[in-house]
């Protein structure tokens, strides 16, 4: 009998729909288990120095089964990770393994790496309690960069980029029949000057909580509708990657709410008692990650 | 009683540390052409063509593409993501062909301009 339910709580504790009991807060891990999931099916990584950032690297090119060896700590961390297995020690090994790849070989250098390997690496240096800031401020970092950087651009700030983007590289048909509409060069300027504006408002307001909930619906519609815009060229990884990260703004409360057994008459919305499972069940959103990995062309 | 002083982790130390490699990189944006860690995708459209001559030949598509790991002809953040990939090939794998390499390329649809290896 106490066998059995020694074994019935190592079993609750290490399944891999559960977040809870572990040296991370939920959501942190559920953030990184969704993530390793991407990275496993849909972005593998290579770690053998090819042109590295750090000269010092190559020499590693000479070091046998170098690649296999980092594949399995890469495997391994991720299956620790999974069972909630010393799951700070498996996000630091991941984001280190991560930023490794990017520093071994500029010619694979990307930007969804490195913000994996970020969100692993301050996912494993998240406190116990209490709110991830360090990845919050990653994240707000990321919007109002990618904004700066393009503030800063000539060609974004005339337009020229959506201008060329749109028509030589993407020949996307709604834009192209949006555009004769217009005067000339007024969707170009539209276009890119709403990008910079939203890039440059996600952050801040993802972090005052009074905007948060606003902001995160900002995000999502923002990158699905550079997809849509792309016509599923851009950003299959981004659309993905930053929402999922968005999970790090949530207040997980410390046990799932139970649905209230119904009073006789009452009467509410069907969604009512639906919502805050939805919202606290990490089995939800593994279910609705793999769908959205299986569906990624 | 005197209130303790609480030590700062070394958790947040290296957190702080990797958020403050990303601000340098950030500011060091506004100063060079590349773009590396600095959270700038899409920034330009950079169209290119390579053409690389070992001994007087010159290598096809497949060749040059194996010779830089570069599969595509176009990079969307900067240049001289490129360029730092072919001069650095050069350096070091490349240091006995004396290969010559001519990269021309347009950045969003502007003026055609041109980098060569060896640089003059």
């Amino acid at each position: 009998m106490v066998m059995a339910s020694r074994l019935t709580g190592l079993l609750a504790r290490h399944q891999p729909i559960s977040c809870r009991g572990t040296a991370l807060p939920p959501p942190v891990l559920l953030m990184a288990k969704l993530l390793s999931l991407y990275l496993v099916f849909r972005k593998p990584v290579h770690f053998v120095p090819f042109v590295p950032f750090i000269q010092p690297l190559w020499a590693l090119r000479a070091v046998p089964g170098l690649e296999s060896l980092l594949q399995a700590a890469l495997a391994l961390a991720v299956l620790g990770l999974w069972l909630n297995l010393r799951v700070r020690a498996c996000c630091l090994v991941i984001g280190g393994l991560l930023l490794f790849s990017l520093l071994a070989d500029r010619a694979a250098y990307s930007n969804h790496v490195f913000f994996f390997s970020c969100a692993f690496l301050l996912a494993g240096l998240s406190p116990r309690r209490g709110p991830p800031r360090a990845l919050q401020l990653q994240i707000a970092l990321v919007y109002l960069a990618a904004g700066i950087n393009k503030l800063c651009e000539p060609d974004w700030r005339s337009g020229q980029f959506f201008a060329f983007w749109a028509e030589e590289i993407l020949a996307a048909p709604v834009y192209l029949q949006l555009r004769s509409a217009l005067p000339a060069g007024w969707l170009d300027l539209l276009l890119a000057w709403s990008t910079i504006a939203i890039e440059l408002l996600l952050g801040p307001a993802l972090l005052w909580s009074r905007s948060r909930a606003a902001a995160i619906l900002l995000g999502i519609g923002f990158h699905a509708s550079i997809l849509v815009f792309t016509q599923g060229i851009l950003s299959w990884v981004f659309l993905y990657a930053l929402p999922v990260s968005y999970l790090v703004f949530a207040r997980w409360p410390e046990a799932p709410p139970r649905r209230k057994p119904e009073m006789p008459g009452a009467e509410g919305p069907w969604w009512a008692g639906i919502e805050p499972l939805i919202r606290y069940r990490p089995g939800c959103y593994l279910l609705a990650a793999a769908l959205y990995i299986a569906a990624v062309p | 009683m005197p209130q303790r002083r609480t030590r700062t982790s070394w958790r947040t130390w290296a957190a702080c540390a990797l958020l403050s490699f990303q601000l340098v990189c950030i500011v060091r944006a506004r100063f060079v052409a590349a773009r590396y860690f600095c959270w700038a995708p899409y920034d330009a459209i950079n169209v290119f063509t390579l053409q690389v001559e070992l001994g007087g030949q010159r290598l096809g598509r497949a060749a040059v593409d194996h010779r830089y790991h570069l599969p595509r002809r176009r990079d969307n953040r900067s240049i001289q993501h490129v360029i730092d990939i072919v001069s650095q090939v050069e350096r070091t794998y490349g240091r006995d062909d004396s290969a010559r390499v001519r990269l021309r390329y347009t950045t969003n649809g502007g003026a055609l301009q041109e980098w060569s290896w060896p640089v003059d």
